[in-house]
């Protein structure tokens, strides 16, 4: 073992400085896009990731030392579950300083594309030296952007005055943020103004549509943290409380516990997903946290009336107030939030309570439609919900129970094993009744909402050989109620697995194969039934970095969809190609892609680069091509520059999209622009 | 709700009953999706008997399955198996059903090493079919082979096949068929602790289904399974229990519409 150890050390020496140079963006992409791409071939809405971006970002300036990180540092990094930190910590226990992240091959439940991932996000600064580098400095960030769709829109001169947009075709998006030295005290703002929305004209007097600002500041006594402004809570598996993104299904077949976050302040552009008041957290015990926390804002709704009384029929999240359609849903609906949550840290075990009260006004009602039937309605609910999580030996096991005023439940159990060092698996159940309303969860589920679903997820990752993984998940899922597409009770499957292969930590080659099979409406004009619709996919994709100037990703990737008589193909095929200059701090992501899809219904979504915090997941459907050009350049220490061009051009169609967004003509291209200062 | 279904299955018995299955038993098995061909098991008589054969212990065994929770639709079944010198004997039984519809099913299999890494089984079947008294019953002979070898170490590659000679039951107005299966599989002793397996299943007349499992034992005397499989698409899990000469397993699947089908097991080895 000794021997062994030695030349493991040896070997890590060798490869330190390989390591070291090949931070490579290929695999913090990889990454990136395996988050997100997921839970946005999940999502019929735009979700915004600006904040896990922002975090990963975060890592990627600071990243971990792997030498003097505890367990919360560790939990940053999103792709090692609570087991794979448990044996992590156990190792370093065990053996002191880690010298090379090659050693981390011989902890159980890491593997080499496990460490590819993690690779830029972490570093192993020795602990003697780091102690010297505390003396930190202020930061200050701020970000400017802006975008713009070339084409014209119909929106931009459409007769109808109800529907024509008010502002310019441009997005202005600005954002500044400070952090003290201590990191004691924090605060910024951002604001936004999207694509046809006035600005310093009409409604919009105060120059952009949205602005968010908060106060963050933490110390080590009894009060240990108050958010004054917006902020978002995280707390248990997210049955009752989680604003923003959470977990969904993803390639990450093993990772889908959630960890408790707690208060954080916002920073993103999504207009709903947030708290705005105040917030106090505090430490009476060790280990003992109480969170206290209000709110009070307007949310965009559409105001209906029964002739006595005002209601809203339905909460709008789009956060768009381009024209007087959409100005008349603007702050129609009144919340007021008030919360709290204790949680108890134990060695082995660590469980939390929370309680939260909204008041609505006026009253929610939603729609007569049968589907709508257990939905919230009335003007006042209240959440109650109890989580833990422990490990013992190698089982990670997590779970939350909460209950909604209306009487209704919510269940989620899960256990993460580590059965072998090279195994890994995870079993989910969740229940969640159809008349359970939590209008701030955002849990592990098969639909967006915490609401009217059954089912059991399996989802494993096996490294069989040191360069091979598999990975594979499971889950059957079953809707007890109507769903907003199917009229009837009905039930489903998904199956999704990958074969990855990395020859070494610069190349890396998966296929992939996902299945669903859900139950939708039919089309009959008379009575709709449901007919089952299988989506299938079948992926295959490369990425590698061939020099140091030089890196490529390839992707092939076809779909089959069938529902009734309808049989469709689809097909996506892309060459990334990034150069890095060596002289000049500048690189350049050029995409060419080619698809040809019979209808949206085949649509194929990936990834694309994009410019710092921004993020799209576009779904690729008909028949044309997409190229994209990216410009980063670090001009000085302080300042960044990012440009994005990108362009698509249909070989078929002679307009684009419908209504409001409707372009004349083949082809769709949008410039970004965006600047960085950092000091 | 499940009296509906009950009432679905006597209007359509064929497909349902438990004629079109392996006639499989044990509830290891059942946690772990039935991908149970090539995995080292007490409950192998109906799995795949070249297995026996690696059996050093006399062993016999009690098994009871509630399909679907409903009383009507419930199996038993008992295993003896007799490992000797030569090879190991093994006597299978199992009864399906309730008084107006039973199924019956005895096996006597042999088994035995045909070389270092290569095992082989046979088995011999009585299947017995009682309807209420003015249908009568019948009784139809046939045999299902096993072979088993390890291709690498700790990994075992299993191949069964039920009923090859596609004996049937003779009814007047319908067919009554005795499915003829086989199946192919693997398992991975990846530890102690752990093993994997994976099988492919082809009934001659219905789709091929691919069935997965794991099982992790936490301790000596606890172990933790899951299973899934497809045509169906069901899911699966379960416990073991060992203590000294007795083990112990239960387990539940669970059926997208039908719903939940528990199962429990008690074994002597010595």
């Amino acid at each position: 073992m000794i021997l062994s150890k030695k030349v493991i050390l040896l070997l890590s020496l060798l490869s330190l400085t390989l390591i070291s140079t090949s931070q490579n963006t290929a695999s913090q992409n990889d990454l990136i896009e395996n988050l997100i791409e997921e839970i946005a071939e999940q999502s019929e809405e735009e979700l915004d990731y600006s904040n896990l971006l922002d975090e990963l970002n975060k890592l990627l300036i600071d990243p971990i030392n792997l030498n003097n990180a505890n367990e919360s540092d560790l939990d940053k990094l999103f792709i090692l579950n609570k087991n794979q930190i448990t044996n992590f910590i156990k190792y370093r226990e065990s053996t002191g300083q880690i010298f090379s992240l090659y050693e981390l091959q011989l902890i159980p439940g890491f593997s080499s594309a496990v460490i590819r991932n993690i690779a830029p996000f972490v570093n192993l600064k020795q602990i003697s030296r780091d102690t010297l580098n505390t003396r930190k400095k202020a930061k200050h960030i701020l970000l400017l952007k802006s975008e713009k769709t070339i084409e014209k829109e119909k929106g931009y001169s459409t007769e109808n005055t109800n529907s024509r947009y008010l502002g310019s075709p441009w997005k202005y998006y600005s954002r500044y943020q400070y952090t003290s030295a201590q990191n004691k005290i924090s605060f910024g703002f951002t604001s936004e103004k999207d694509k046809g929305e006035p600005f310093f004209e009409g409604e919009n007097k105060n120059g952009f549509d949205f602005y968010t600002a908060f106060v963050q500041y933490n110390s080590k006594s009894i009060l240990k943290q108050v958010n004054l402004g917006d902020y978002q809570v995280k707390f248990g598996q997210g049955l009752s409380l989680w604003a923003g993104l959470g977990g969904g299904k993803s390639s990450l077949t093993t990772h889908n516990a959630y960890k408790s976050q707690g208060i954080k302040s916002y920073k993103s552009t999504d207009e709903n997903q947030f708290y705005r008041g105040i917030s106090v957290l505090l430490e009476p015990l060790k280990n003992v946290n109480l969170a206290l926390f209000s709110s009070y804002k307007k949310k965009d709704g559409s105001l209906d009336s029964d002739s006595i009384t005002p209601f809203i029929s339905s909460i709008v999240n789009t956060g768009f107030h381009r024209n007087s359609n959409e100005f008349n849903q603007k702050h129609n609906l009144k919340e007021m939030v008030l919360g709290s949550y204790l949680s108890v840290n134990l060695n082995k075990i660590e469980m939390g309570i929370s309680f939260l009260q909204t008041k609505y006004s006026p009253e929610i009602r939603g729609t007569d439609a049968p589907y709508n039937y257990y939905n919230y309605k009335g003007n006042k609910n209240q959440n109650l919900s109890f989580y833990y999580e422990s490990q013992y030996r190698s089982i990670h096991l997590y779970g939350e129970i909460a209950q909604s005023k209306s009487g209704g439940r919510a269940i989620l159990q899960g256990a993460n094993i580590q059965a072998h060092p090279q195994l890994n698996f995870e079993l989910i159940y969740r229940k969640y009744d159809p008349d359970y309303h939590a209008l701030f969860s955002n849990s592990f589920s098969e639909q967006s909402k915490t609401q009217n679903e059954e089912g059991f997820y399996m989802g494993v990752e096996f490294h069989p050989y040191p360069k091979w993984t598999v990975k594979a998940y499971y889950d059957q899922f079953k809707f007890p109620w109507l769903r907003y597409s199917a009229n009837s009770p009905s039930e489903g499957h998904e199956y999704f697995s990958q074969l990855e292969f990395t020859p070494s930590n610069l190349v890396s080659v998966y296929f992939r194969y996902k299945q669903e099979n859900k139950p939708v409406n039919n089309s009959s004009d008379i009575i709709k039934g449901l007919e089952i619709q299988k989506k299938n996919q079948y992926r295959l994709h490369l990425s590698a970095k061939i020099n140091e100037n030089w890196e490529i990703r390839n992707r092939i990737e076809v779909s089959h969809f069938q529902k009734e008589n309808t049989n469709e193909n689809g097909y996506l095929i892309y060459q990334d190609l990034i150069y890095h200059f060596t002289k000049q701090p500048i690189s350049i992501n050029l995409r060419y892609a080619l698809f040809d899809t019979e209808s949206y219904n085949s649509r194929i979504y990936a990834y694309e680069n994009d410019i710092l915090y921004g993020y799209s997941v576009p779904a690729y459907y008909l028949k044309g091509n997409r190229f994209y050009l990216n410009f980063n350049w670090k001009v000085n220490r302080n300042l960044k520059l990012y440009v994005k061009y990108a362009q698509t051009k249909y070989s078929n169609q002679t307009s684009i999209g419908s209504s409001n967004s409707e372009i004349n003509g083949d082809s769709k291209s949008e410039i970004k622009l965006l600047l960085k200062f950092r000091f | 709700m499940k009296k509906t279904y009950f009432l679905i299955f006597l209007l359509f018995p064929i497909h349902l009953f438990a004629t079109n299955e392996n006639h499989l038993a044990g509830a290891r098995s059942h946690a772990m999706g039935n991908s149970s061909v090539a995995l080292l098991d007490n409950w192998a008589g109906f799995h795949n008997q070249a297995i026996l054969a690696k059996l050093d212990q006399i062993s016999f065994g009690a098994y009871y399955e509630n399909r679907f929770e409903i009383k009507e639709l419930s199996t038993k079944a008992f295993h003896f198996n007799y490992p000797t010198k030569l090879g190991t004997f093994s006597m299978t039984y199992k009864q399906f059903g309730f008084n107006l519809y039973k199924e019956s099913k005895i096996g006597i299999a042999y088994s035995r090493a045909l070389g270092k890494h290569f095992w082989a089984g046979l088995q011999f079947d009585q299947i017995r079919k009682e309807l209420n008294q003015s249908y009568g019953s019948q009784s139809k002979y046939t045999f299902e082979a096993g072979i088993l070898a390890e291709i690498f170490p700790d990994i075992h590659l299993g191949f069964h096949i039920f009923n090859p000679s596609q004996t049937n039951f003779t009814t007047l107005d319908y067919e009554d068929e005795i499915p003829c299966i086989a199946r192919l599989g693997l398992s991975w002793k990846l530890s102690d602790q752990t093993i994997i397996t994976s099988e492919v299943e082809k009934d001659l007349d219905h789709d091929i289904r691919t069935k997965f499992g794991i099982e992790y034992g936490i301790s000596e005397m606890i172990s933790l399974r899951a299973g899934v499989s497809n045509h169906p698409n069901s899911i699966s899990m379960g416990m073991g229990f060992s203590y000294k000469l007795v083990k112990s397993n239960i387990s539940f699947s669970r059926h997208p519409v039908l719903g939940y089908s528990p199962s429990a097991d008690i074994n002597i080895s010595f």
